[in-house]
C-alpha cells in the first residue's frame, strides 16, 4: 500500500499521468479536486476490474477496463457539473481526460486484474494519494509563487512580493515538476534504481 | 464459436450496465446541470451589458435579477437583450453561436448600435484547445474587442481577427498566436451575428 504513495509514486517514479499533473496545478484547489476525482476513479475501477477479473474474457479485457473507467469518470464529471459548477468550468476538459490517464489503466492492468477486490481498492487509493501528494506539492508552490496565495488566501502580501507570472503558466509546471523529481531523487536514491 | 458468443454476451451486459448507470445519473442531475448552465448564460449577458450582480448568487436569484434588469428583444433566430436601466440606450447584446475547431462556440457581443462600436464580448461555451484556441475564453482576449468598430472602413459589416501584434485598423482585433483556425471560425461566427443584427436594425429602422 505504501508503495503507491512513495516508493512507486505514479508520477515521480513511474512517470505516469504527467499531462494532467501539469495542467491543473496552477491552483491548489483545482489540484485537490482533480486528485479527489482520480482517487474515486482508481478505487472504483480497481474494485470492478477485480470483481470481474475471473469472468472477463482476456481478449477484450482492455476494452472492458476502459468502459469501467469511462463510467466512473463520467459519473464524477456529472456530479461536478451539477454541484460544483464553477470548479467544473475551471477544470474544463481535464476531468474527462482522466479516462485516458495512464495511471488508471496501468493500475487496472498491472494490479486489479490479478488481485482480490479489497487490495485492488487499496492499491487504487494508494496510487491516488501518491498522485495527490505530487499535485498538491506542485500546486502549492505554483499558486504560492505565481499568485502569492494558498487556496485563494493571500499569504505573500503584494506590497513586498511580486507574483511570478511564469509559475501560473505552463512552463512553471515543468519547472516545479522537474524540481520535485530532482529533490525526490536526491533524498532517496534507491527510488531511481527501483525504476522499471 | 462458443467463446465468441461469450465475449459478445459479456460486452453486451457490461455495456448495458454502464450505460444504464450513466443514464440514471445524467437524468438525476439534469435539472441542476441545466440550471447551472442557464445561470452561466445569464451571468454572461449581465456582464456584457455591464449590469452588476452578486458573484455567488444562486441560479434562482440570477433568474429573477435577469427578469428584472434585462429586456429580452429576441425574435426568431436572433438573440437580443437590452439593459432596462442602462445608461446608454443604444447598447444591445447579441448572441452568437457556431462551430469552432473542436466544438460549439457560444457567447454574447454587446454593441452600441449608434457608434457601431463593440462594448463587450463574452463566451460561455467553447471547447477549443486549452492554452491555444482556448484562450478565447480569457477575459484579456475578450477585452481586445471593446471599443473596436464592427463595421469596416468601406462600410462592410464585420470584424476582422488579425495576427497577434499586427497593426490594427478600426475594425480589426488582434488574434491569438497558434490559434489560426479558432480565430477564423470565431470571426465567422461573430460576423454572422453582426450581419443578422444589421438586418434586424434595418427592419426596425
Amino acid at each position: 500500500m505504501g508503495d503507491g504513495v512513495w516508493k512507486q509514486n505514479p508520477i515521480c517514479v513511474q512517470m505516469l499521468g504527467i499531462c494532467s499533473a501539469l495542467a491543473v496545478t496552477n491552483k491548489l484547489a483545482n489540484a485537490l479536486v482533480m486528485s479527489g476525482a482520480l482517487i474515486f476513479v482508481l478505487a472504483g475501477t480497481g474494485l470492478f476490474v477485480s470483481l470481474l477479473r475471473t469472468i472477463t474474457p482476456r481478449r477484450i479485457r482492455m476494452i472492458a477496463e476502459v468502459a469501467i473507467i469511462a463510467t466512473f469518470v463520467i459519473l464524477f464529471d456529472q456530479f461536478l457539473k451539477a454541484y460544483y459548477y464553477p470548479m467544473s468550468r475551471q477544470l474544463g476538459p481535464y476531468v474527462g481526460l482522466i479516462i485516458t490517464n495512464c495511471i488508471v489503466m496501468a493500475r487496472a492492468e498491472a494490479f486489479a486484474l490479478q488481485n482480490k477486490p479489497i487490495p485492488a481498492v487499496l492499491d487504487g487509493v494508494a496510487n491516488g494519494l501518491g498522485y495527490t501528494f505530487v499535485l498538491g506539492t506542485i500546486a502549492f508552490f505554483r499558486e504560492l509563487l505565481g499568485s502569492g496565495t494558498v487556496l485563494g488566501h493571500t499569504v505573500l502580501a503584494s506590497e513586498w512580493y511580486e507574483p511570478n507570472q511564469i509559475m501560473i503558466l505552463a512552463p512553471g509546471a515543468f519547472f516545479a515538476l522537474g524540481f520535485l523529481i530532482a529533490i525526490i531523487n536526491a533524498v532517496s536514491p534507491s527510488l531511481r534504481e527501483a525504476q522499471p | 464459436m462458443k467463446r465468441s458468443l461469450y465475449i459478445l454476451a459479456y460486452s453486451a451486459v457490461l455495456g448495458t450496465v454502464c450505460a444504464a448507470l450513466l443514464t440514471g445519473v445524467a437524468g438525476a442531475t439534469a435539472e441542476r446541470r441545466e440550471a447551472n448552465q442557464r445561470a452561466d448564460k445569464i451571468r454572461n449577458i449581465l456582464s456584457v451589458l455591464e449590469i452588476e450582480y452578486d458573484e455567488n448568487a444562486s441560479p434562482e436569484q440570477l433568474d429573477s435579477l435577469f427578469a428584472e434588469a434585462v429586456e429580452d428583444k429576441s425574435s426568431g433566430d436572433i438573440e437580443l437583450y437590452k439593459s432596462k436601466a442602462g445608461v446608454n440606450p443604444n447598447i444591445v447584446a447579441v448572441g452568437f453561436e457556431g462551430q469552432g475547431l473542436w466544438g460549439p462556440i457560444k457567447g454574447y457581443l454587446a454593441v452600441d448600435t449608434k457608434t457601431r462600436r463593440v462594448a463587450g464580448m463574452t463566451i460561455y461555451e467553447q471547447e477549443e484547445t486549452p492554452g491555444l484556441g482556448g484562450e478565447i475564453g480569457n477575459p484579456d482576449f475578450q477585452g481586445r474587442f471593446v471599443g473596436r468598430r464592427f463595421v469596416g472602413p468601406v462600410g462592410k459589416a464585420g470584424i476582422v481577427i488579425v495576427r497577434e501584434g499586427a497593426p490594427v485598423a478600426e475594425n480589426e482585433i488582434q488574434g491569438i498566436s497558434g490559434a489560426t483556425v479558432t480565430s477564423g471560425k470565431l470571426q465567422q461566427i461573430i460576423n454572422q451575428a453582426i450581419e443578422r443584427l444589421m438586418e434586424e436594425m434595418k427592419a426596425n429602422g
